[in-house]
């Protein structure tokens, strides 16, 4: 049993025992019952008193000031430890796939396809990876994507008009919703100058009996429909008209005309200016660059033809804030009398007979079948030849749309007697 | 003596420090050669296998980390202690989780010395001091040395070794009354 007086004790000898240990550790005289524990701090610093142990390499570099790791052994070790990680990473990344079940790696082969169909759309993937997937959709899908404006190529750069110039086709008028089979009115594109009705069309003009061919080029000729929108009494701005065809109301197809959905041929073409005179659109339409509005204004008659689609026809122009994305930029077009290629005013020569007295209507690129671009032309002919009329043009159409079009072809000259544009 | 000598390395090593977070060359191998041998004895007493090796990792530490110190030679001397101390924990961990074995054709030859009684005695003396230092209880080790090597005061010790200054106290007198009882009753010399 211990006493107070044995701890008491304890105490004292403690503290004398840290007084030798501070005698010892300083080289103090120590008394002779701590000399045994002086010697043997005494021979621990021999131990320390021994040369400067030699450094290495990195301590070395560290030590000449360098703060880079001189490769040695203790660098490679050094090195290989970030290198850890991602082989774990990988290795826990591996696993945990592995673990999914089949639904969860559907899910995950899903989320990757969506997010890359996702990025190819939004033009965020290279331009490859946009073909590839592009390309995947089309071959798997019966749906079409247009194409994206860094891809599109183009084929006729006359057409290709800058913003805001007449021509210009907007993409967003090409799909328009329909109503019952007719099309509505296309609210996207505002009637500015140049603005194009963004409606169906047949980008190859139907033949006229003796029509002089711009530049030579061939002409298809499609069938003729007589178009309501074209008929004076209808009432209806061509800027309404649709984009796929012409569909009678009522659904009533009188004898002659295309089926309701059928497109547009010839000169029952959406965005085909009825005959001179007769446009009971009281709307403003500024006339295509270079050709002299029909009546008053610059901003005067019709728009030039829309495309039917993105990749089924080149960019015919737009109006303002309508571009096509991704169009070629405006090829320098030539003012010199002469050129086929100008758009300068008082042409009359650049206005297709079909047009029916319809300034602005530039004849040349839509009405022109490129070669450098078969499988486009063959989209164009899937356009053109409606269901009504396959391969060709029924004769009563053509017929009938050929009277008409005489009927207004007194007003293709027009143009030439009209005062120039302001702009020329 | 060993005071006057301390109060001249405190002082050269104090301006050293102060020189070595400016970036000096000349400070950081002054404190090298002041405090290495040191580091390295403490870690001879210890019996780690290599221990110029292991100083070498400290003073890496040390310069590597030395523009986020502040203080004065004291306190630097207790910091590299505190580095070296944990050093020496992680290598006794390696230690027992893989001992490894040396060759003994690459253990690297003994350098020549001049005077070889004096290096004779001195290996001897180390080795007893070894002996000793083996009979210890690994806490006592610590603070014992710690106190002989750095040295460094019991409220020093107990912040590197993470203890309070009783219980540093309480280790340091029972290596004390550990190495007295060896050193007279078993009879083992010095």
């Amino acid at each position: 049993m211990t006493r107070p007086s044995d701890r008491y004790a304890d105490m004292l000898s403690g503290t004398r025992i840290d007084a030798a240990i501070d005698q010892a550790l300083h080289d103090a005289t120590v008394p002779d019952d701590v000399a045994p524990f002086a010697g043997f701090v005494d021979n621990l610093r021999v131990m320390a008193d021994r040369p400067v142990p030699r450094p290495s390499a990195e301590l070395a570099a560290l030590l000449a000031g360098h703060h880079a790791v001189e490769p040695d052994a203790g660098a490679t070790v050094t090195s290989l430890q970030p290198r850890r990680p991602r082989v774990q990473a990988r290795t826990a990344l591996r696993m945990r796939v592995a673990a999914l079940g089949l639904t969860g790696k559907a899910a995950l082969v899903a989320a990757f396809a969506a997010i890359t169909v996702a990025g190819a759309a939004a033009g965020i993937l290279p331009e490859p990876a946009t073909r590839f997937v592009q390309r995947a959709i089309e071959v798997v899908t019966p749906f079409e994507l247009p194409a994206t404006g860094r891809d599109a190529p183009s084929e006729d750069t006359t057409e290709a008009r800058a913003p805001g110039k007449p021509g210009h086709t907007s993409p967003v008028a090409v799909a328009q919703p329909t109503r019952d089979g007719v099309p509505l009115p296309d609210t996207t594109a505002p009637a500015g100058p140049g603005s194009a009705t963004a409606t169906g069309d047949s980008v190859t003009r139907p033949a006229e009996p003796g029509a002089p061919t711009p530049r030579g080029d061939s002409y298809t000729v499609a069938p003729t429909a007589p178009d309501p929108s074209d008929d004076p009494a209808n009432g209806r701005s061509p800027d309404h008209e649709p984009a796929a065809g012409p569909a009678p109301k009522n659904g009533h197809v009188p004898p002659g005309q295309a089926p309701p959905g059928a497109p547009h041929p010839g000169g029952g073409r959406p965005g085909d200016a009825p005959p001179a005179g007769s446009d009971p659109d009281p709307e403003p339409l500024s006339a295509p660059k270079g050709y002299p509005p029909k009546g008053e204004s610059p901003g005067g008659p019709r728009q030039a033809p829309a495309r039917q689609g993105a990749h089924h026809g080149r960019p015919r122009g737009s109006g303002p804030g309508h571009d096509t994305g991704g169009q070629a930029p405006p090829e320098p077009q030539s003012d010199l009398p002469g050129d086929p290629q100008s758009d300068a005013p008082g042409r009359p020569d650049r206005q297709h007979p079909s047009l029916g007295g319809e300034p602005g209507r530039a004849t040349d690129g839509w009405e022109r079948q490129d070669p450098a671009r078969p499988e486009a032309d063959g989209r164009v002919a899937s356009h053109r030849r409606g269901p009504s009329a396959p391969g060709g043009a029924a004769p009563q159409e053509s017929d009938g749309r050929s009277t008409r079009d005489t009927g207004s072809a007194p007003a293709v000259d027009a143009p030439s007697s009209a005062p120039p544009s302001p702009s020329a | 003596m060993a005071i006057e000598r301390r109060d001249g390395d405190e002082s050269d090593l104090d301006v050293a420090v102060n020189a070595a977070r400016t970036g000096a060359g000349w400070a950081l191998e002054h404190i090298y050669e002041s405090l290495a041998p040191a580091v390295a004895g403490l870690f001879h007493a210890h019996g780690v296998d290599d221990p110029d090796d292991l100083t070498s990792e400290v003073f890496v530490g040390v310069l590597r980390n030395l523009a986020w110190f502040d203080g004065d030679a004291t306190s630097f001397r207790s910091w590299v202690f505190t580095i070296a101390y944990r050093r020496l924990t992680d290598e006794r961990r390696r230690g027992a989780r893989r001992p490894a074995p040396i060759p003994l054709a690459d253990l690297p030859e003994p350098r020549a010395a001049d005077d070889v009684d004096y290096e004779v005695e001195r290996s001897l003396a180390a080795q007893r001091v070894r002996a000793l230092c083996d009979r210890l209880v690994p806490a006592q080790r610590d603070v014992i040395l710690l106190r002989v090597f750095g040295d460094l005061t019991v409220d020093q010790v107990a912040g590197v070794v993470g203890k309070s200054r009783g219980a540093v106290k309480a280790l340091q007198r029972r290596g004390y009354a550990t190495i007295a009882r060896l050193l007279g009753n078993e009879g083992v010399p010095l």
